[in-house]
């Protein structure tokens, strides 16, 4: 099984799929492995902490040559491996294989596109549907999306999650106590921990979200929650931020972007959180791939060109 | 107008005709999007239907957008044709000197020109909804006029809508004529020599006021022949009210991926450089001497949907595009400028120095409607037309 498990991962590196029966086989595994993991799951420094990827699996292949490979380098990415890139197959079963081969050494935690209502709007049942001729993988992809743990802890100092907190959480182990094995819900704890963004404008409470789930949360949120929790850090993906990183409300918050030229559209650079034994940061800023530009924008009646008004 | 790039122009010629067919092209995906926007509930046109031939659905931020700008420019156009008395009723809210202005207005005829026209249906909307123009002229290559001609042909509903019944085709079925809406086929960029005296042989009235509409439509050609369309209006029109819709900002990193991959796509936007920004899309009008010139990206315009609007378009489905949005929705702008003949009526003397272009726009209208004459009336007319 060894070998059958890295002849897969060999395959899924050269962007190429395995078979309907081999996804089964890998996500049963890997259920295995997942139900096993706390909602907060630990993890220990030194560890390099990941954004967003969407599909964009060469740009994943970029962050590998930039970060090291998977095991050398302890990963932990922060959710949303697919939707609205090209290859959301390919990357969610490359990230989730390594997953299974090496469990110590990658942690992947939901966002809120690991969802069947978002894959369905957003790409990825489509691209399941196109790839495997069936809506089977798109299923059995949901079905892990609901054991991924919802947020983790590095070295009790650092708090990772996909979006930001919720009204509803003051501690940690109120976290520890929600029942995470569902479709991600429209409101409550496990919605806000997804869907939450920091508001740089705003240094009070809470605030209403534009993307109607979740809230925006201010300073005098988050620096309590740190406080409380004795915590130094929140780590969070979810938003775009052109520079790749973006620190907030005196480097209590940071934003971490790791799909560069997200959608291959908005121009933007993406980075990786290097962190090391001893807590200290560096932040690893790469550019998209270049097999992008050879693939999708030459290739418009294969993949598709990234939309603009016209 | 001279051009001082013969030899540039003769070159342009010679490759016509492929980036011409990528040009037309980037109708039918407009009008995919505009489709898709209509099927989501984000638009109402029952029109828009008949002249899509492979619909798909398109990702929530280009619904989004493609409802934006048809809305805001929907709205822009059904200002300018409705009834003047509405138009009297409105300028009374403006300043304390409106009671001046007269309660018994006389109709004014009123034309649209819309230039690179594609396949836009709000000739059709719009008098569906009671908003008719004295002339309402559509322009677009004659390969894009022809296969609309013969759908508005062949469409019993388009027909009644047109509801002339001598209606008829021209010019081997690449025009048609009808009493208030003429489709006609052209080059934009022989828009005085060509275009001009077809526009006239079908009726145009250069006396009245007019709203040329060039949506996504100038940025595709050089900037000399856009000036010339420009210039010819300004200089040739009574009173007209000139709008644009078009991508501005290519140098940041989002607008130079935009232009990269455009052009992996073929599609080049020669006018972007020209007017990269809202202050040059403003200029490109103020400098030509138009009384007034506004332009706004559509974050602005954005914001300014209603809170029960926001909740209606935000129900119909998901949009986790916020970050995203926000950028695209920079590189997009409206443009809108108006001018009116001085020999009109006494001009109101503008000082365009000081205000925004917002407090020129309502200053315009204010100033003109105390003077009381046809001109004024004109200006207020446009001015309400842009609010």
């Amino acid at each position: 099984m060894g070998s059958d498990l890295d002849r897969q991962i060999q395959t899924l590196l050269q962007c190429k799929i395995i078979t309907e029966a081999e996804v089964k086989e890998l996500c049963l595994k890997a259920r295995e492995i997942l139900v096993e993991e706390s909602n907060v799951q630990r993890v220990d420094a030194p560890v390099t902490v990941c954004g967003d990827i969407h599909g964009q699996f060469h740009d994943l292949k970029e962050l590998f040559a930039v970060g090291g490979e998977c095991p050398k380098t302890n990963y932990l990415f922060m959710g949303d491996f697919v939707d609205r890139g090209h290859h959301s197959v390919e990357t969610f079963l490359l990230l989730l294989a390594l997953k299974v081969r090496y469990p110590d050494r990658i942690t992947l935690i939901r966002g809120n596109h690991e969802s069947r209502q978002i894959t369905k709007v957003y790409g990825f049942y489509d691209e399941c549907f196109q790839k495997f001729g069936s809506a089977n993988v798109w299923r059995y992809c949901c079905e892990i999306f609901d054991y991924l743990s919802l947020s983790a802890i590095i070295d009790d100092r650092i708090f990772c999650v996909h979006g930001g907190l919720s009204p509803s959480i003051n501690t940690i182990d109120q976290i520890r106590t929600i029942d995470r094995m569902q479709e991600v819900p429209h409101n409550g704890a496990m919605c806000d921990l997804l869907w939450s963004d920091p508001d740089p404008d705003s240094c009070t409470g809470w605030g209403l979200s534009p993307r109607g789930a979740g809230f925006l949360f201010g300073e005098s949120v988050a620096k309590p929650f740190l406080h409380t929790n004795g915590l130094e850090l929140i780590a969070r993906a979810h938003q775009l931020v052109m520079e790749g990183y973006k620190l907030m409300f005196d480097e209590t918050v940071v934003t971490v972007w790791s799909a560069p030229n997200y959608c291959y559209r908005c121009g933007n650079v993406a980075a990786i959180l290097q962190i090391d034994s001893n807590l200290e940061r560096n932040y690893a800023i790469f550019k998209e791939s270049d097999r992008n530009s050879t693939n999708s924008r030459t290739n418009p009646q294969r993949e598709g060109p990234p939309d603009y008004f016209l | 107008m001279a051009s001082p790039f013969e030899m540039s122009s003769r070159s342009l010629n010679e490759s016509r005709p492929g980036r011409d067919d990528v040009i037309r092209g980037t109708d039918d995906d407009a009008f995919i999007s505009k489709l898709s926007a209509v099927n989501l509930g984000y638009l109402d046109d029952p029109f828009v239907k008949h002249f899509v031939k492979r619909p798909s659905r398109r990702p929530p931020i280009i619904n989004r957008g493609s409802y934006l700008r048809t809305t805001m420019l929907d709205n822009l156009m059904a200002n300018f044709l409705k009834n003047d008395s509405r138009l009297d009723q409105g300028s009374s809210t403006g300043g304390a000197a409106s009671s001046s202005s007269t309660t018994t207005v006389p109709l004014i005829k009123k034309q649209i020109v819309s230039l690179g026209c594609g396949s836009d249906t709000r000739y059709f909307k719009l008098k569906a909804n009671g908003l008719s123009a004295h002339k309402y002229f559509e322009i677009d290559f004659a390969e894009s006029t022809a296969k609309k001609a013969i759908t508005i042909k062949k469409n019993k509903k388009l027909l009644d809508i047109i509801a002339d019944p001598d209606h008829k085709l021209g010019l081997g079925g690449t025009e048609f004529y009808s009493k208030d809406y003429s489709l006609l086929s052209g080059d934009l960029r022989e828009f005085v020599d060509s275009i001009v005296p077809k526009l006239k042989a079908q009726g145009f009235d250069t006396s009245l006021p007019t709203l040329f509409l060039s949506e996504c439509v100038l940025i595709y050609i050089q900037p000399r022949d856009s000036d010339d369309i420009v210039d010819w209006v300004g200089t040739n029109m009574d009173a007209a009210l000139f709008v644009v819709y078009e991508q501005i900002n290519p140098s940041d990193p989002f607008g130079a991926m935009m232009l990269r991959n455009l052009k992996a796509r073929q599609i080049e936007l020669p006018g972007i450089h020209a007017y990269p920004s809202l202050k040059s899309q403003e200029e490109r009008f103020m400098s030509r001497g138009w009384i007034s010139a506004k332009a706004v990206d559509m974050n602005t315009l954005h914001d300014s949907i209603s809170e029960a609007e926001m909740k209606r378009i935000s129900a119909l489905e998901i949009f986790d595009e916020v970050e995203e949005w926000q950028l695209l929705a920079q590189h997009y702008c409206i443009a809108w400028a108006y001018n009116v003949k001085k020999d009109l009526g006494s001009p109101p003397r503008h000082d365009q120095s000081q205000a925004s272009g917002q407090e020129q726009l309502l200053e315009a209208g204010r100033l003109s409607i105390q003077s009381g004459y046809d001109r004024s009336l004109i200006i207020s007319l446009f001015a309400k037309a842009v609010q």
